[in-house]
């Protein structure tokens, strides 16, 4: 989902923040002490984000699979996450995150409803965070996108999953995640992980492990975005184990990062870019989705973004978002799409938005796609928000923490 | 000094048991005959010993200092730092001279004073002298009576110390995060003449500044306001950055009127923006005696016989009532000033904003409580015992044969 203001970020922030940094409900299995203390409450948090828009003309995303082309009301992209988070004993954090997402498939009304997109448990640290469990792939939160949904033009803004059928989208964004991650000063990450990606197409996985990777990535101060010349950059690489018969393993680099042009308080301009290739697959025709997931391709996000903010007044924000696609093993199959996206406040978290979204295939992504072009105009509400219960843990990366001494409190 | 008669009562109503004592005081009461006194005069008439002129000041508040009189200055310097209430329990605060409560402040009334106030923190700061008739301009209220004193600025105050008595200094800068962070501290001037001194000889003194801390409201709050003294800072070295401040960032206006004209032009003030949803109540989870709570407060030490001065300063946002066991005390001074004749109680409430001192008399040599009788504030994160509470310890009490175990309890 799009992030319009400061405000918006912020509840965006407290979104991941929760998934980051929360603490944990002891569940049946662990080691209940006979001095635990009733009267002490965990941290309850509560974040949503929901999407309602008309949309009026032809889908193009995977279209022709999953839900249909035409004019609908669409509400997929909505969720809410419930975290509960603890201070452990010595200075650590310990969380647990719990919630579901709205799928194309639930504006259909039928077929998978909702999808979990989060069940995770997390141990931090200052130097150190352990999570595991179901989360945001580490590519797809790499960087996030201005977008209207986290799911437009996504084969241009994330790695894809090559073990999709292509019917859910979410497949591409969520997984089964287990990852180390080092910091310095809380401002430099280095992140091993595993993933179980989400094994829909059929292939030999079952559930196991079969993507490993590796990331890192710098993050300028929170909530001072609006000043920093570069506010987060990256690389990453991944591996994917695939089976032979289906076009063997496939590996990938990827980077990207976030630039202010334009460094104000009421009227910012960034740039947003995310590029990634991916090779060593064998696979070169497109016969189906899976496919176009797999084979070996080059893909370029780029995103311009003007933020108005004035002082005392509602803000908005309008940002054009450019991909582009090409695959390397695939004559003339090449894709592109534009996205132009408008949000204007109208309360805390709360935005009237309206999106135009066009793309374009070439070669034989046409015939897997079902058409060469299509262009959908989409109309609605956007809210962001979130709530702490019982607050007690405060954020690791907070600007006291990071501008003055750090102090777990 | 009437402590003989004081324990020769408490020996009668020893005698008689507690209940008989009561039942006594009561019949006494019950069979006061009425008065025959026409209710305009009163039976025993009000020694109405005070000046009514007596609030005005000494010195005229607007004197400047004239030559061969002394001026005592001090240095104070804002930043932010850390704080430890107890052990394990850190906070990041804004600090006077590195130190919470701030340095304390002594001086003789009549005499002048200089703080040179040094910020060397990202926030606006000021100092308000609370209790002291001074010149309005240095009463250090942000846009009241000054501008407030921004990063890397330095402001010096002068006044002279009066009226005697205990009063204490603080932040007035957004007071509810300023104040409850850390700005705040004690500030004696000692009486040409102390009749409290006269009455209760003492060597030996205390200064308890009472005050509450939310540890995750000033958490929150810190974070915020570094964020926007950051923005501040950058625009100070960004002339784009500067043409984009005005008055709405600051929600300062030049009157009344154009607040009302900018709110029908759809200015979002601050509080409406607020209104978007339910505030988060400011609720306290640590309560402590300069500073620090149990069992990190420092004991009152007192000898058998030995007057003590407690000086207790309502320096947080919450009303306490300050209890001794084993004794009674005197109530000699309210907000600086002495009473027209000291209060005999036991439990003493404490206000935010006031401050009130009192003579304790050792008359009854042990180890004894000393806390706020505001049980919720006994606490440190809601476990008890903690928070607001010290000891009165004699310091002879085994040469009166009194023996208690010498352990600190942090767990009931
Ligand atoms: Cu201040």
């Amino acid at each position: 989902m799009h992030d319009l203001l400061e405000t918006t970020f912020r509840q965006r922030l407290a979104v991941v923040g929760l998934l980051l940094c929360a603490g944990a409900i002891a569940p049946a299995q662990a080691t209940h002490s006979d001095q635990r203390d009733t009267s002490l409450q965990p941290q309850i948090e509560f974040a949503g984000e929901a999407a309602s828009t008309l949309d009026l003309g032809r889908r193009g995303t995977f279209g022709g699979h999953g839900f249909g082309t035409g004019s609908r009301i669409n509400l997929s992209d909505s969720g809410l996450v419930f975290g509960a988070s603890q201070r452990l004993y010595r200075n650590e954090i310990g969380s647990f995150s719990f919630g579901g997402i709205t799928t194309d498939e639930s504006s259909a009304g039928g077929g998978r409803d909702i999808f979990m997109h989060q069940a995770l448990l997390d141990y931090q640290r200052l130097n150190l965070e352990v999570f595991l469990g179901r989360t945001d792939t580490p590519t797809s939160r790499f960087i996030e996108f201005p977008t209207l949904r986290g799911d437009d033009l996504i084969e241009y803004r994330t790695v894809l999953n090559p073990f999709s059928n292509g019917e859910t989208i979410e497949e591409h964004r969520y997984s089964n995640v287990a990852a180390v991650e080092f910091n310095q000063g809380l401002k430099y990450f280095e992140n091993v992980h595993a993933q179980h990606l989400i094994d829909s197409a059929g292939g030999d996985t079952g559930s196991g492990i079969n993507s490993v990777g590796t990331s890192f990535q710098f993050q300028n101060v929170p909530t001072l975005e609006a000043l920093q010349r570069v506010v987060t950059y990256g690389v990453g690489f991944e591996h994917r184990d695939i089976q032979k018969s289906a076009g063997g393993n496939s590996d990938v680099i990827y980077g990207g990062g976030v630039v202010n042009l334009n460094r104000s308080l009421v009227n910012r301009t960034d740039l947003r870019l995310f590029a990634a290739r991916s090779f060593g697959s064998d696979v070169n025709s497109l016969t189906n989705l899976t496919d176009t997931f797999r084979s070996d391709a080059t893909s370029v996000a780029l995103s311009l973004r003007n933020l108005r903010t004035p002082f005392g007044q509602p803000g908005h924000q309008l940002a054009l978002t450019l991909g582009y696609r090409n695959y390397e093993k695939v004559k003339g199959a090449s894709s592109y799409g534009a996205a132009l996206s408008y949000s204007q406040n109208l309360g805390d978290g709360f935005d009237v938005v309206a999106q135009i979204v066009h793309e374009h295939r070439n070669g034989q992504l046409v015939d897997v796609f079902g058409r060469k072009d299509s262009t959908t105009l989409q109309l609605g509400f956007v809210y962001n928000f979130g709530s702490v219960l019982n607050k007690s843990v405060g954020p690791r990366r907070s600007p006291v923490n990071l501008l003055h001494k750090y102090i777990p409190n | 000094m009437n402590t003989d008669s004081k324990i020769g009562r408490r020996q009668l109503l020893r005698l008689g048991g507690l209940g008989i004592g009561t039942g006594l005081l009561g019949r006494a009461f019950g069979q006061h005959p009425p008065s025959q006194q026409p209710l305009d005069t009163p039976a025993v008439p009000w020694k109405a010993n005070f000046d009514p002129k007596g609030t005005t000041p000494a010195y005229p508040p607007r004197d400047k200092p004239k030559k061969g009189e002394t001026i005592h200055e001090f240095e104070i310097e804002v930043t932010i730092g850390t704080h430890e209430i107890v052990p394990g329990v850190e906070t990041h605060m804004f600090l006077f001279n590195n130190s919470y409560p701030g340095p304390e402040i002594r001086v003789n009334e009549g005499d002048w004073v200089q703080v040179n106030l040094k910020n060397s923190s990202p926030e606006f700061h000021t100092i308000h002298w609370h209790g002291i008739a001074l010149a309005n301009e240095m009463d250090g209220v942000p846009l009241g009576t000054q501008w407030p004193v921004g990063p890397k600025q330095e402001f010096r105050y002068l006044w002279r110390a009066q009226p005697a008595g205990t009063h204490f200094y603080h932040c007035h800068v957004m007071t509810t995060l300023h104040q409850q962070a850390g700005l705040v501290g004690s500030l004696i001037i000692e009486p040409k003449e102390d009749v409290v001194r006269k009455a209760f000889p003492y060597h030996r003194e205390y200064t308890m500044l009472l005050s509450e801390l939310d540890t995750n409201f000033v958490r929150d709050m810190m974070n915020e306001m570094v964020t926007m003294s950051v923005q501040m800072e950058a625009m100070n070295h960004s002339a784009n950055l500067m043409r984009e401040m005005n008055g709405r960032m600051m929600g300062w206006f030049a009157s009344k009127e154009t607040l009302v004209k900018a709110v029908k032009n759809g200015y979002v003030p601050p509080y409406l923006s607020a209104r978007t949803g339910t505030a988060m109540p400011i609720t306290p989870n640590y309560f402590m005696i300069n500073g620090k709570s149990y069992p990190m407060t420092e004991p009152l030490m007192i000898r058998h016989g030995e007057n003590i001065r407690v000086r207790l300063i309502g320096g947080g946002m919450m009303p306490h009532f300050i209890h001794l066991h084993g004794h009674d005390f005197w109530h000699v001074c309210q907000d600086g000033a002495p009473l027209a004749s000291p209060v005999r109680m036991n439990t003493i409430a404490v206000s935010p904003g006031t401050t009130s001192d009192i003579i304790i008399q050792g008359t009854n040599p042990g180890n004894w409580h000393f806390h706020t009788h505001s049980d919720l504030a006994t606490t440190n994160n809601g476990q008890h015992p903690g928070g607001m509470m010290t000891m009165l310890m004699y310091e002879d009490a085994k040469e009166y044969g009194v023996t208690f175990p010498e352990i600190i309890a942090i767990s009931s």
